[in-house]
């Protein structure tokens, strides 16, 4: 099994890992890897030798700050770094270089994480895959000539590769949960507002949610420890008390009743034979733990795209509008095509979309009454291959995570199993507001029983 | 499927938001217009009675 975050804080806690020498490995590889899979945009050998060089002091004189100190790590490049280029993979941003830290980039290094440089991204967390960008787009561990989803797609790449042990995402309409089920990863978009998105540069403000990426829900947990909290800087920032996620971890699903929203997989957007297997697989080991199994019927997939694409593509039109009108051809193809549709968004259809919103809200609530946890897809299938991704697909199928982003209630991709071509397939899991530790618990049970902690691409 | 909008329309649309584009651009643009129109065409047909409309407020703070 790949080494985690887990299993790697207890070897440098009993210092038979050397922080310094992980790094200087970590980073090898992601020299080695990076013309096949291009998750980075830019490797930082420095600052990561130096952050290492300081945790090993930490690790032996004792005073470690807790399980992420030294620990492989990279953000996506829509989080901003001080003194490093932020540029969210576009001609736009090219020599954007921020004086600070977003939040979650401060509190993860003051947790003790090793940043080896800056992740690719779908431009601005939605353009891509775009092949007329400064950079190429990430590709598929598992098969290199394979998408990756986004938009945190080379978040999801490096970790799935093994080049970093976790990293951050964002997901504004599913772009935490699409690559981690494409790359066969865990990943959590939290609940809206419990990490502040300060310093993330944004897509969609009503739908944005900062969250990690890493090879286990118990890795997922452990980030998230660090990435969750208030931020007054942030006007959507929750203020509530942050439970301790690892701990949670084993609470399990015995007497918790866990609805299945077969109509998203199987009626509103059929899923591929595999991805519908190891969803079924994932309920069967929720039944076999204790837990209470009903189908629920939410408004359709449809009701949900429809809202939400609308919201999203107004609100991204909103944050690009000058650059839009003044310099649209820095922007890549495939993004500019979906800022232009956001600009004919009028104020009655925003208007209308955000009622529309509260209306899903309130029916959701209600159809879920009693339920604890939901199941369903997070992506139709297997990852296609990148060369044959349609520009306009969110818009032909409605997509299974944008719920979870109209909802704002925590949803995480769980690995289920390898479909065809060998290509990873997922389930998604999704909770009640700020229950985050309940989904990961969820997601952690699930992991042990499917055996997908043993796999990995042989990249 | 909604109808693809002439270019007039098209072009008319593109400009009150303050975007231009080459002529090809605005032309993909327009056939795959039918794609997203339906969205909105959903949002306006109303899910509840008009007394009984969710409000898009805001809140004050101190």
């Amino acid at each position: 099994m790949p080494l985690t975050i887990a299993a790697a804080a207890k070897q440098i806690a009993a210092r038979t890992l050397s922080p310094v020498e992980l790094a200087q490995e970590r980073l090898a590889r992601a020299e080695a890897l990076n013309s096949t899979i291009w998750a980075f945009i830019r490797i930082t050998p420095e600052p990561a030798l130096a952050a290492a060089k300081a945790a090993e002091a930490r690790q032996m004189s004792g005073s470690l700050k807790g399980p992420l100190d030294g620990i492989p790590f990279a953000h996506k490049d829509i989080y901003c770094t001080a003194g490093i280029p932020t540029t969210a993979h576009s001609a736009q941003f090219i020599d954007h270089v921020p004086a600070e830290d977003a939040t979650t980039v401060k509190w993860l290094a003051d947790a003790g994480v090793v940043s080896l440089g800056k992740l690719a991204t779908h431009e601005f967390a939605f353009g891509g895959p775009s092949f007329d960008l400064p950079w190429p787009p990430a590709h598929n561990p598992w098969n290199p000539k394979h998408f990756t989803a986004g938009s945190s797609s080379g978040t999801g790449a490096a970790v799935s590769a093994g080049i970093i042990m976790g990293g951050t995402g964002s997901d504004t309409g599913g772009s935490i949960r699409g690559p981690s089920a494409l790359c066969g990863i865990a990943g959590i978009k939290p609940t809206y507002g419990l990490c502040p998105r300060t310093g993330i540069l944004p897509l969609a403000q009503s739908l944005d949610h900062a969250g990690p990426m890493a090879r286990t829900a118990e890795d997922c947990a452990l980030l998230l420890q660090a990435m969750a909290g208030h931020d007054p800087a942030d006007p959507a920032s929750a203020k509530v008390e942050i439970p301790d996620y690892a701990a949670a971890l084993n609470q399990g699903v015995k007497g918790k009743t866990i609805g299945v929203i077969r109509h998203f997989h199987e009626v509103d957007n059929p899923v591929s034979p595999a991805t519908l297997a190891g969803i079924e697989r994932a309920i069967a080991a929720l039944k076999e733990a204790g837990a209470i199994i009903k189908d629920v019927t939410l408004p359709s997939l449809q009701e949900f795209n429809n809202a939400g694409w609308v919201i999203l593509m107004a609100e991204a039109y909103s944050v690009h509008e000058t650059r839009m009108q003044t310099a649209p051809e820095k922007f890549g193809e495939g993004l500019r095509h979906r800022l232009a549709f956001g600009g004919l968004v009028t104020g009655a259809d925003y208007i209308a979309a955000q009622k529309r919103r509260l209306e899903l809200i309130a029916r959701t609530q209600a159809a879920t009454e009693g339920c604890d946890l939901l199941i369903t897809a997070v992506a139709p299938g297997e990852a296609p291959p990148i060369d044959k991704v349609p520009k306009w697909a969110m818009l032909e199928k409605p997509g299974f995570t944008i719920p979870g982003n109209i909802l704002g209630w925590p949803a995480m991709s769980v690995f289920t199993g390898l479909g065809a071509g060998e290509l990873p397939v997922a389930a998604q899991i999704i909770g009640k507001p700020f229950d985050d530790a309940g989904v990961l618990a969820a997601g952690h049970l699930l992991e042990k029983a499917l055996g997908t902690l043993e796999l990995a691409p042989g990249i | 499927m909604s109808e693809i909008p002439t270019p007039e329309t098209m072009s008319l649309m593109l400009a009150r938001a303050g975007i231009s584009l080459p002529p090809a651009e605005v032309e993909e643009l327009r056939q795959h217009w039918p794609l997203f129109a339906p969205m909105l065409a959903g949002l306006r047909k109303p899910a509840l009675p008009t007394s009984a409309e969710l409000a898009v407020t805001f809140k004050a703070s101190r």
